[in-house]
């Protein structure tokens, strides 16, 4: 699976705390670091809570930080750009590592300023791969992110392993939308309708009968559950107009049968990984 | 102020002369009008440089983009109130002296002594640069301090010895319990997998997963933790290192601030005059002649919102050819003639004039105004205000009044189609008193749109009117875009008016599709009114 990532831009979401999303981002890390310096981002962490997520750094590995945290870092740090904003701990820079260590990552101001940055560092030939820590329960911000692809964790036991896994089925099923063809681009034209922001189900109520096919930007556009998906998907064909790639499902699993929860996510079955730290019985 | 600019579209135009710095923008935020005219000159002679520089450097692109490429790359300067710089404001210190020694170096000697480009900070950037560091980076490299390199040569050594120890405990897990942890930091392993002595190694961790899985997690050894521990006394060492070079490099950085400053100041004025020039060669535009006569004449204005409707409508545009005397002119015309435009293309030339911009047109000599004053529709302003149309424009005029009386440096006052909401004939005595009253203000110079033909001829009021329809009756074609239709048979020049006209509203209304009948009975009612 970490062969997917070289060369790539992988955004790393989970469903739920406790999905298994940071310390498989470590792993990640860790196995980017092999084949070149790595762009190591995260997002949804200001610095102050203490709970901004530590990893460790190789030479020419990048991330974004604040100085009070370069200078806690074990790592040592060469300051290569100013970041217009402060998080709640100093002001935002990016930086590359001078000497290996752990450090501390801070998210951007906003999702704009991550895109802003990776143009940077790729268009510097910086890194050979990018990797970011993603938010929780939410993949809004990978759209924000061209030419990124992701990764979906999540943690499955006894009790929530329904939920996640009909969570699983809508993500995969959103995926697989197919992209729009004509790229029609009108409001309203012969039956299709090009929807511009999100899909929720309050628009849906809205939307006329005669429609029989609307495009969204991208799948993280699309605001239903699973319920309400699947019964719009009854009488509507949803396209999209820019795709993004999932790389798969990482499912950290307790006390669930592997065999019981592939039963429960058949369209999703092919693109899972079950806890990528367990090693087979001797 | 707020109205005319608004009303002239100007900053939608001015908008085009953004800066390349961040705190070229910043001042670029503010709008200034000059009102001295040796102040606008040195301003223009400015952009006149660079204009002559840019197209110089027309068989040189890669340098003109260079140099637009290291104003975009100035970074803001620290606050420079403070005792310690941190290594991010070190880093701007250091970025800003980069791209503007690489800036001053890629200019003409006479570029750079119109803007008072000097250097003479070598010695702090080359400090800044000390370990062979990339211009554009800062690092607090070893060479500040030998004791600095000394603490990190020592971190290094401690670092590759618990490095070792880690390889060798987790190699003896993989000896011992078959565990390969490869880089992981923890493993899942079968509850049959695990021997009862792999719960009592000192070198594992196990705990409970789940009801099948356990955790394992390397244990660090004795002399791992007893390193890590020296480790992190050899990390505050080198932090008490660094603050001394911080505070080193921050006392040199204090002693050349003047120096920076000078530096700031001048990149910023070139920055300002760069955009300006930048503009108007994108954009053909020209330096305005200020001079101290009352007069305006405008040879070939354009006013770039109308162009653009124009080129959407398929009309080819016709800029303004105008001369306006002190005092107040009238211009009638037909409906859809070009009369507000003619107001709008003289206010943009003239602010733009007084900020400093050059000015779409192939003329523009002018005089300094000091108040500009705009009457006319302001978009459903009046209701907010609890006013009607006309009390609106009536509280404008009393404002502009007031200023225009107490003004003895120039007034521009512009009046769209003032009092055209109101009973035409009070509205005419209320024109016909204003422009009176303005016509012996030799300072001010104000030009009045109407469409209320039977003002009387004041003394020294002049009258014009836009050309106009040159036929009418004109067949509409169906399904034709009627802007379009109108425009081949409008001639949007301005032209003395000899009081024959008439706004030619029945006619434009007949093109843009009023139903026949109506056209008839209107004719006829007009016809037995005149």
């Amino acid at each position: 699976m970490f062969d997917l990532l070289n060369g790539r831009i992988t955004v790393f979401t989970g469903f739920g705390k406790g999905s298994g999303k940071t310390t498989l981002f470590g792993a990640a890390v860790n196995e980017a670091q092999r084949a070149g310096p790595v762009g190591i981002f995260t997002i949804g962490f200001d610095g102050a809570s203490g709970k901004s997520p530590i990893i460790q750094v190789k030479p020419k590995d990048i991330l974004i930080t604040t100085v009070p945290l370069a200078r806690a870092a074990d790592a040592s740090l060469d300051i290569i750009e100013a970041l217009p904003g402060r998080s709640a701990i100093g002001r935002l820079c990016l930086a590359r590592s001078v000497r290996a260590g752990s450090a501390a990552l801070v998210g951007p101001e906003h999702f704009g300023q991550l895109a802003s940055v990776i143009d940077l560092i790729r268009q510097k030939n910086l890194v050979n791969s990018i990797l970011i820590d993603g938010a929780v329960g939410r993949v809004t911000h990978v759209s924000a992110l061209p030419d990124s692809q992701f990764l979906y964790c999540a943690q499955a036991d006894a009790a929530n392993f329904r939920r996640v896994a009909e969570n699983i089925e809508l993500i995969s099923a959103l995926s697989n939308l197919p992209l729009d063809a004509d790229g029609y681009r009108t409001d309203i034209t012969d039956g299709k309708l090009h929807i511009e922001g999100p899909l929720t189900a309050p628009m849906l109520e809205t939307i006329p009968k005669e429609i029989t096919q609307i495009s969204i930007e991208t799948f993280s556009d699309c605001f239903l559950d699973a319920a309400t998906f699947k019964r719009a998907s009854r009488h509507l064909t949803i396209s999209l107009r820019r795709h993004i790639p999932l790389l798969g499902f990482v499912i950290a699993l307790r006390n669930v049968k592997r065999e019981i929860f592939l039963d429960t996510v058949p369209s999703a079955s092919s693109r899972i990984i079950f806890n990528p730290f367990e090693i087979e019985a001797a | 102020m707020k109205d005319v600019i608004a009303y002239a579209e100007f900053l939608d135009f001015r908008a085009k002369a953004a800066p390349e710095t961040p705190f070229g923008r910043d001042a670029h935020e503010a709008l200034n009008l000059f009102f001295d005219i040796d102040q606008l000159e040195a301003i223009y002679d400015q952009t006149d440089t660079l204009l002559s520089l840019m197209q110089e450097l027309q068989s040189e692109p890669a340098r003109l983009a260079l140099i637009t490429h290291h104003l975009k790359r100035l970074p803001r300067l620290p606050a420079h109130g403070q005792r310690i710089f941190d290594e991010i404001e070190l880093f701007q210190v250091k970025k800003f002296l980069h791209n503007y020694r690489t800036l001053m170096e890629l200019l003409p000697v006479e570029v750079r002594r119109l803007f008072g480009f000097d250097y003479h900070s070598q010695s702090l950037e080359a400090h800044l640069n000390l370990g062979r560091q990339a211009p554009e980076t800062f690092y607090i490299a070893d060479d500040y301090s030998a004791e600095l390199a000394n603490v990190r040569a020592e971190i290094i050594e401690t670092d590759a010895q618990l490095q070792a120890l880690d390889a060798k405990n987790i190699c003896e897990i993989k000896e011992q319990y078959g565990f390969d942890f490869q880089g992981r930091l923890f493993l899942l392993v079968p509850k049959k997998s695990l021997r009862d002595s792999a719960f009592q190694s000192h070198l594992l961790s196990v705990e409970p997963y789940d009801d099948n899985l356990y955790s394992v997690r390397p244990v660090k050894c004795a002399a791992a933790l007893t390193l890590a521990e020296k480790r992190q006394k050899l990390a505050q060492q080198e932090r008490v290192c660094e603050e001394l070079v911080l505070e080193a490099i921050a006392r040199e950085v204090h002693a050349e601030l003047p120096s920076l400053l000078e530096y700031y100041n001048t990149v910023l004025i070139f920055d300002l005059a760069w955009a300006r020039a930048r503009m108007a060669r994108e954009l053909g535009l020209t330096r305005p002649r200020l001079h101290t006569k009352n007069s305006i004449r405008i040879t070939q204005g354009r006013f770039a919102p109308c162009e653009s409707i124009c080129a959407k409508h398929g009309i080819t545009y016709s800029p303004l050819d105008a001369v306006f005397e002190s005092g107040a002119t009238v211009i009638f015309g037909s409906n859809m003639g070009g009369k507000t435009v003619v107001l709008q293309t003289t206010a943009l030339l003239q602010l733009a004039a007084q900020a400093g911009l050059f000015v779409p047109a192939a003329g523009f000599e002018t005089r300094i105004f000091r108040a500009f004053h705009y009457i006319g529709e302001r978009r459903g302003n009046h209701i907010h205000q609890g006013l009607s149309g006309f009390g609106m424009e009536m509280r404008q005029f009393i404002n502009a009044w007031q200023s225009l009386c107490a003004d003895t440096d120039g007034t521009l006052l512009l009046m769209d189609e003032f009092a055209s909401t109101t009973s035409s004939g009070e509205a005419e005595a209320i024109l016909a008193a204003i422009l009176e009253a303005i016509s012996q203000k030799t300072n001010t110079c104000a030009l009045c749109s109407t469409h209320f033909h039977r003002l009387p001829r004041i003394p020294n009021v002049r009258f014009l009117r836009m050309a106009g329809l040159k036929q009418k009756n004109v067949p509409t074609k169906p399904d034709a875009d009627p802007v379009s239709e109108i425009a081949q048979y409008m001639t949007y020049n301005l032209i003395n008016d000899d009081g024959k006209h008439s706004s030619d509203a029945i006619a434009i209304a007949q093109m843009l599709g009023l139903d026949e009948y109506l056209v008839k009975r209107a004719e006829l009612f007009y016809s037995e009114c005149i």
